[in-house]
């Protein structure tokens, strides 16, 4: 197998809090192929926009990755002193966040903000030609009236606007990764398809590939190829979308699945019973295991593996261990 | 953007007009002739007549303060009583003293509270940190005539200790002032760079691959001294003030000494244009701190302009 | 957080249970339901203004080490007469401005009184300058601020006052009433609550106005519950977070005013003596015997810190956002 853009082995990370330890990040191994694009699903608190946290180096304290290792492009980002991995972000990997309205700075020109990611990985250039860069990305990510936007501030724009504008920033030095951490949960109905569309565009017209983390599935089928689900801080089921959506492995996956608003069906809206565990206090065994209509007197006890349910496609059920010849329900 | 500021000139009117009024209505209230404090005991009926009717102190009190008013507006504060001298001309003699230590204080609490602050929010929780912020906060415990009795015996015979003829006389009034303002300057700028540190914008800068150093020059420290800066102004006017005290202690003739001085002879005029004044310069410093701010804040200034 | 770990290991217990026992789909599945009921019980509380002081007094050590060191000279300048054998005012001219020693902890003014004494007695003075004007300027500040943010009508004459009162410099307003009425312990207290109410009443008000608009005001409101009620029962509790913050920072101020007013003689009055007013009439004798000036002026010092520490600590505690 040829090596992956972006490879997480066995990532740990690790909050020290005052209460004690929360592992956001508990063992989670995910791979991303060069112009891939893979969606990071789960509920809020699952652990996923951690995950991309851990890549980028921007962990808040007490946040730390404790375990693993991360491999960008076969170097490992994890090993490498900071300046050089500076070096990559917003580089060869990059970054757009989920609130729109505040990740811009609002004193500093919308223009001069993404002409500043141009000039910092390009010594040689002028700042005119950074200008002229920069304003090509403005075009190309539909901003319009370029000219008269560069020099305006964050808040004179709308949301779709300024999330256009991190998606320039983004891109304007032509990443090999692009990580996409809810970029359309902030923004109106109508909007997020608009930014959808124009995130899909590039993504096939400049060959990045692209880890979407969201929480919503609609966003996986429009966008992804392949989809990493993700639960308490560790992968519950990694598989192609199609596998995925024609064939669900996990109860939680089908539970998040049961939960998308269905027009057609008359039935009440599914809902997972109970909540998140907290991840100071995860339950013993498999952590899905208390909100699980499968749940079986073991999984209390073990925690499961990931085990391939059909070629490519694994699940963290023992419900899936045929191998070692479980019963089934 | 004029529109803003027009209305925040007009809503400071009524507020000069209640602090003149406030302080007429209380000093009214003293007891005590004005024209015994003036000329003494014996002065014949006659005078006391014609002088009570030239300054209007036979009228009820409510014309007395539109007189006064009247008279403040074209930059008559009245005659002081002890002193035979009009106290505008006595403010315009002293005002410049006492802006001069204001200004120095002011400087002085600048170049070292920013640095200050900003060296302890990025050092948090480091010794600098501690270090500062404990000479911060002492600098605003501690009365400052304290800190000038003990600057004023250390310094004996080596800097000036009292008057205003030299610049020498003001470094350590200067000292005095600028160490309650450097304190609270330093943390309010620490405070206010923390918070900005946490701001979703930071993490973007730092997601661009911006060195921690280029973060916090280019993005954080221009938002975390936009309070800072209205600090600053509103500072310089509330050192004004502060300087009754210094001004007491250092005898440096300025507007504060001048309402000490008022207050000990019990010159009526000369205090209620002494305060009156000050605190007219002080709503004049507030008002320049929030245009300021409006100037360098691109979200109101952009804003107002539309 | 505590809560989330029982609810998920009961769930866990009587699940595990359950299955075992062999019980049906059905049977397992009201098992589950049943604990989320209980789960609902245990839902995590915010925490009470008590632990947070607990937690406070835990993490932020100066903080706590600065409410002893309050505790212990409120208590000395209590009992001061337990504590010192000298009268404050026993004027002895044989032991004029002796400097400190064994009998004399802080050595002796120019009259031969014992300044460690004297610190003790004058901080009576200091403590009731920095407690009840506080107290009072707070009451008066909380109910106008209340009043202006609640009832709409009030706003603009009562903010508008505190925009007047605000607009002096403190100093040189509280100067003007001692003048006017005459120095005075009593009317320290009068000047000082007359000019402290405007700051509390503007974060009074504000805190108000959002406050107004929660959902437990409005249904108070629906409920026809009245304005006053609504006020004292449901808006103030809640601004008591920033309030004590307020009361802690507030004393430390209203002691420091007292020394400058003190200092410009409209203070404190003589026999009676204050913190402030020694230092000040240390001014003389400073050169030749400065630990008249020292004592006094570290007293104000020790004080006016640990208060602001402890305010310090306390909005980190209590209430973060506010500055």
């Amino acid at each position: 197998m040829e090596e992956a853009l972006l490879r997480i082995q066995d990532l740990h990370t690790t909050f020290y809090t005052r209460d004690g330890l929360v592992r956001a990040v508990d063992g989670v191994t995910i791979a991303i192929n060069a112009g891939e694009s893979v969606g990071i699903v789960g509920e809020s608190g699952c652990g996923k926009s951690m995950t991309a946290m851990s890549v980028m180096g921007l962990l808040k304290k007490p946040g730390k990755v404790d375990g693993g290792k991360i491999f960008f492009d076969g170097r490992e980002l994890t090993a490498m002193p900071p300046g050089e991995k500076r070096r990559l972000m917003g580089n060869k990997i990059s970054m757009i966040f989920q609130e729109p309205m505040t990740s811009l700075n609002p004193v500093i020109t919308v223009g001069k903000q993404v002409r500043e990611a141009l000039l910092l990985h390009n010594r040689h250039m002028s700042r005119a030609q950074a200008k002229e860069r920069a304003l090509q990305a403005f075009e190309l990510v539909g901003i319009p009236d370029a000219k008269k936007r560069y020099g305006e501030y964050p808040h004179q724009l709308s949301g779709g606007l300024r999330q256009r504008v991190m998606i320039a920033m983004a891109m304007v030095c032509g990443p090999g990764l692009l990580i996409a951490d809810e970029p359309t949960t902030a923004l109106d109905v109508t909007i997020e398809a608009q930014i959808l569309h124009l995130m899909k565009d590039l993504q096939e017209e400049k060959g990045t590939a692209v880890m979407m983390i969201t929480h919503n599935l609609g966003v996986v089928a429009q966008f992804c190829h392949r989809l990493y689900v993700m639960y308490a801080g560790k992968v519950m089921e990694s598989g192609t979308v199609k596998e995925i959506f024609a064939d669900v492995g996990h109860p939680y996956t089908e539970g998040l699945m049961r939960s998308v608003p269905d027009m057609e069906s008359k039935e009440r809206l599914y809902n997972i019973r109970g909540m998140v565990p907290s991840m100071l206090h995860l339950p013993k065994g498999c952590r899905f295991c208390p909100r699980c209509q499968y749940s079986m007197a073991r999984c209390f006890e073990e925690e499961p593996e990931m085990y391939e349910a059909s070629p490519g496609h694994f699940v963290r059920c023992f419900l899936y261990e045929q191998g070692k010849g479980e019963e089934m329900p | 953007m004029l529109k803003y500021i027009t209305k925040r000139i007009l809503v400071t009117i009524p507020v000069l007009i209640g602090v003149v009024f406030l302080i007429f209505v209380m000093l009214s209230v003293v007891p005590g002739d004005p024209l015994t404090v003036m000329m003494g005991e014996k002065v014949k009926v006659d005078v006391i007549e014609r002088l009570s009717e030239a300054m209007h102190l036979n009228d009820p009190w409510y014309v007395r303060f539109g007189w006064y008013l009247w008279d403040a507006l074209h930059g008559d504060l009245g005659t002081s009583y002890k002193l035979m001298r009009s106290v505008s001309s006595l403010i315009a003699n002293a005002f410049p003293k006492t802006l001069m230590l204001a200004v120095t204080a002011a400087a002085l609490s600048w170049i070292i509270g920013i640095p200050a602050g900003i060296i302890s929010a990025i050092k948090k929780n480091s010794l600098a940190d501690h270090l500062f912020m404990g000479f911060a906060l002492c600098g605003v415990s501690v009365p400052a005539f304290s800190v000038g009795m003990v600057l004023q015996n250390m310094f004996n015979g080596i800097l000036p200790v009292s008057g205003f003829s030299s610049p020498k006389h003001l470094i350590l009034p200067a000292l005095v002032l600028g160490w309650n303002a450097a304190g609270t300057i330093a943390r309010l700028t620490r405070s206010s760079l923390l918070e900005v540190l946490e701001d979703d914008y930071i993490r973007t800068a730092r997601a661009k691959g911006l060195a921690p150093v280029s973060v916090i020059l280019g993005h954080a420290l221009k938002n975390s001294l936009l309070p800072v800066i209205t600090m600053m102004a509103i500072q310089v006017s509330s050192l004004l003030s502060g300087a009754v005290i210094t001004e007491t202690l250092f005898s440096i003739p300025g507007v504060g000494r001048l309402a000490v001085d008022a207050i000990n002879s019990r010159d009526m005029p000369l205090l209620q244009g002494t305060v009156i004044f000050t605190t007219a310069v002080i709503i004049g410093g507030n008002l320049a701190a929030d245009i300021l701010y409006s100037v360098v804040d691109p979200r109101i200034r952009v804003e107002g302009g539309k | 957080m505590a809560s989330f770990e029982q609810a998920a290991s009961l769930a866990a217990r009587a699940a595990v249970n359950s299955a075992k026992n062999g019980f049906s789909q059905e049977q397992r599945l009201s098992a589950v339901e049943r604990i989320e009921e209980e789960e609902l019980l245990f839902l995590p509380k915010p925490d009470t203004i008590g632990t947070k002081l607990l937690n406070m007094c835990r993490e932020n050590k100066v903080a706590a080490f600065s409410g002893v060191v309050l505790a212990v000279m409120a208590a000395a300048i209590l009992f001061a007469d337990k504590l010192t054998v000298y009268d404050p005012n026993g004027v002895n001219l044989m032991e004029r401005l002796l400097p400190p020693s064994g009998a004399h902890w802080c050595g002796t003014d120019e009259l031969g009184r014992d300044i460690f004494t004297r610190i003790l007695y004058g901080g009576r003075v200091s403590l009731l300058v920095g407690v009840i004007p506080t107290t009072i300027s707070m009451a008066i500040g909380i109910v106008l601020g209340m009043v202006s943010g609640y009832i709409r009508q009030t706003e603009a004459v009562i903010m508008r006052l505190a925009d007047i009162v605000l607009a002096f410099p403190s100093i040189v307003l509280a100067m003007v009433v001692m003048y006017t009425l005459g120095a005075t312990t009593t009317n320290i207290f009068v000047a000082l609550s007359m000019i402290g109410w405007a700051k509390t009443a503007r974060v009074v008000r504000s805190q108000t106005l959002s406050l107004r608009e929660q959902e437990f005001v409005e249904a108070a409101r629906g409920m026809g519950v009245g304005k006053w009620t609504i006020m004292f029962r449901h808006i103030l509790p809640n601004c008591l977070p920033s309030l004590i913050v307020l009361f802690t920072l507030n004393i430390p101020d209203a002691i420091l005013s007292e020394a400058n007013l003190s200092f410009l003689g409209v203070g404190t009055q003589p026999p009676d003596s204050s913190w402030g007013l020694m230092v000040s009439q240390a001014r003389t004798f400073a050169q030749s015997s400065p630990w008249m000036l020292i004592f006094p002026s570290l007293a104000i010092l020790i004080m006016v810190l640990a208060l602001n520490f402890l305010g310090d600590g306390l909005r980190d505690a209590l209430d973060p956002h506010g500055k």
